[in-house]
């Protein structure tokens, strides 16, 4: 595979426009869709399963209800996939695990598939990921090691890897992913492609498999950030099946896109002085020319040091550990062989955290939250911008020093989960070898429509979510 | 199943509660060894923003060899 650049074809947007005005048709886009990942499965390992025949079923559906002027859902013949932490009807759920029930929620839609496939979209696969989307993937499981489009010897990042690798190659037009710690918008940022961590709560994420209750996200990955508001505004609002769902009703977040950053007020954060000896050079100027962009769009840009960063980083390990340890506990002593490594490296640090040190965490993330709000109070900043990592994606074989070495601190994503704040990733550039680098996009909490404003304003301006790598041939592989 | 791999303590109270109960591999115990420092020193700052001196219990569990 040569990363050589190509125009996307598509977008989810673009997608669902051509649906709805003959330009496609659904059963056109499943074909295609199904046409990448024949040709770039075998090489990146974006799906655990294909459901071809039930998407061409229900493509074809779509396309009846089209021609008898049925009431169209807003992504009506789009073609997604689902993390596979996340139940769909079609098929079991497996987490990436040995340890998993295959039996939980079998033939089931989690409330957020059934919003999207209400709102027309269609299925078609559920997409690889860490291991109950923690650890890394291994060789020795039966399940698919996914690897970057871009550079097929490079990790995808995680735990949403299939999500944003089978997005980033046109795989499907978009995916679901869940952020405890970074968990969309790694994968999003190390594969050049758009990913949303919404307000903690604006999702309801009962029928997927938690990792930690008091973090865990579902949010949507697609090539752009209005891909992005498109599929939040079917996913958002209140569910009771969720204890943790926010009484809040979603905003109208495709029709707050104007493109227009007038009044507004950015804090920039380079976050350069978090892991200097990890900080890649090439990302220190791409965010400098994305800040510039936002300038140039009308934002009022200002230098922002992020309070309590380290500690609000900390408090998100410890409160995700403890809490994954506590789903995890009977398999834990009952078949800790049949974990990946990286799992039971996670897992096994519950350990080294007592109770106290969990309440602390938790207390300690409420005095985070306070103290960022004042500041940004008497700033009057509304939003923030970051860079979403230090570094391109790594070499497999050195994946493991990101996720459980020393590279994890030019990993800047944690800090806005135990915040529970909106964060949308994009692209902003590349690497020296090429590799996609990414910026986050912060707000307050509920104002998600204002993180995918001053995305799809970015994205008016620049093409770096346009471009794709070029596909293998058909019936390629590793 | 395979048993813990060290009949000796080890070096601290935080890393053992993480080898208790838990059948970990000698290299998952060398990790945990690893981690188990700056974990506590990260920790530690979450208890110092309220002005908490954080002292690590002094118990430390010694485990019995794995049967072979």
């Amino acid at each position: 595979v040569s990363a050589v650049d190509i125009d996307r074809k598509w977008t989810l947007a673009a997608a669902a426009d051509a649906v709805r005005t003959g330009e496609t048709t659904a059963t056109a886009l499943v074909e295609e869709v199904l046409d990448a990942a024949a040709r770039w499965d075998p090489t990146i390992g974006a799906l655990i399963e294909g459901y071809d025949e039930s998407a061409r079923e229900a493509a074809a559906a779509a396309d009846t209800a089209l021609a008898e002027d049925a009431p169209l859902g807003p992504l009506h013949g789009v073609p997604v996939a689902i993390k596979d932490i996340i139940a769909t009807r079609e098929g079991p759920t497996t987490a990436q695990s040995l340890v998993s029930d295959p039996e939980w929620e079998l033939g089931r839609d989690a409330p957020v598939v059934a919003r999207l496939r209400a709102a027309g979209a269609i299925i078609v696969g559920k997409a690889s990921t860490m291991e109950f989307a923690v650890g890394l993937q291994e060789e020795s499981k039966p399940f698919p090691v996914p690897r970057n489009p871009w550079d097929p010897a490079r990790c995808t990042g995680g735990s949403s890897s299939g999500s944003a690798c089978g997005v980033a190659a046109g795989m499907f037009l978009g995916a679901l992913g869940t952020d405890t710690g970074g968990s969309v918008r790694i994968p999003s940022a190390f594969c050049g492609v758009s990913g949303l961590k919404p307000t903690f709560g604006l999702v309801p994420k009962s029928g997927c498999l938690p990792l930690g209750y008091s973090l865990d996200h579902i949010g949507p990955i697609a090539p752009t950030a209005r891909d992005c508001a498109l599929m939040l505004a079917t996913m958002a609002g209140p569910d009771p099946s969720d204890p943790s769902s926010a009484p809040e009703a979603p905003d109208d977040y495709p029709g707050a896109l104007d493109g227009n950053l007038e009044g507004l007020r950015i804090g920039v954060d380079t976050l350069a002085g978090v892991a200097p000896e990890y900080l890649d050079p090439a990302v220190p100027p791409a965010l400098e020319a994305a800040v510039a962009t936002l300038s140039a769009l009308g934002a009022e840009v200002v230098p922002i040091e992020l309070p309590l960063y380290d500690e609000m980083t900390t408090a998100d390990i410890v409160v995700l550990v403890s809490e994954a340890a506590a789903f995890h506990m009977n398999e834990m002593r009952s078949r800790w062989d049949e974990y990946t490594a990286g799992a039971r490296a996670i897992l096994g640090s519950h350990g080294l955290y007592t109770g106290a040190d969990y309440v602390q965490a938790q207390r300690v993330r409420e005095f985070g939250r306070r103290t960022l709000d004042r500041l940004l109070d008497e700033r009057g900043i509304d939003l923030v911008v970051t860079p979403t990592l230090g570094l391109g994606a790594v070499p497999i074989e050195e994946a493991a020093d990101v996720a459980l070495g020393a590279k994890w601190r030019a990993i800047f994503v944690m800090y806005w989960n135990s915040l529970g704040y909106p964060v949308l990733s994009v692209p902003i550039g590349v690497d020296a070898a090429d590799m996609p680098l990414g910026m986050q996009i912060a707000g307050r909490p509920f104002e998600d429509a204002a993180v995918l404003r001053v995305g799809d304003a970015y994205q008016s301006r620049t093409d770096w979510h346009l471009r794709m790598p070029t596909p293998p041939a058909k019936g390629g592989g590793r | 199943m395979k048993g813990p791999s060290r009949e000796e303590g080890v070096g601290s109270a935080a890393a053992a509660r993480a080898l208790a109960g838990l059948p970990l591999e000698p290299g998952e115990v060398t990790y945990l060894e690893e981690i188990a420092g700056p974990a506590r020193e990260a920790v530690a700052a979450l208890y110092a923003i309220e002005g908490i001196r954080y002292e690590e219990p002094a118990v430390v569990f010694r485990l019995e060899r794995a049967p072979s």
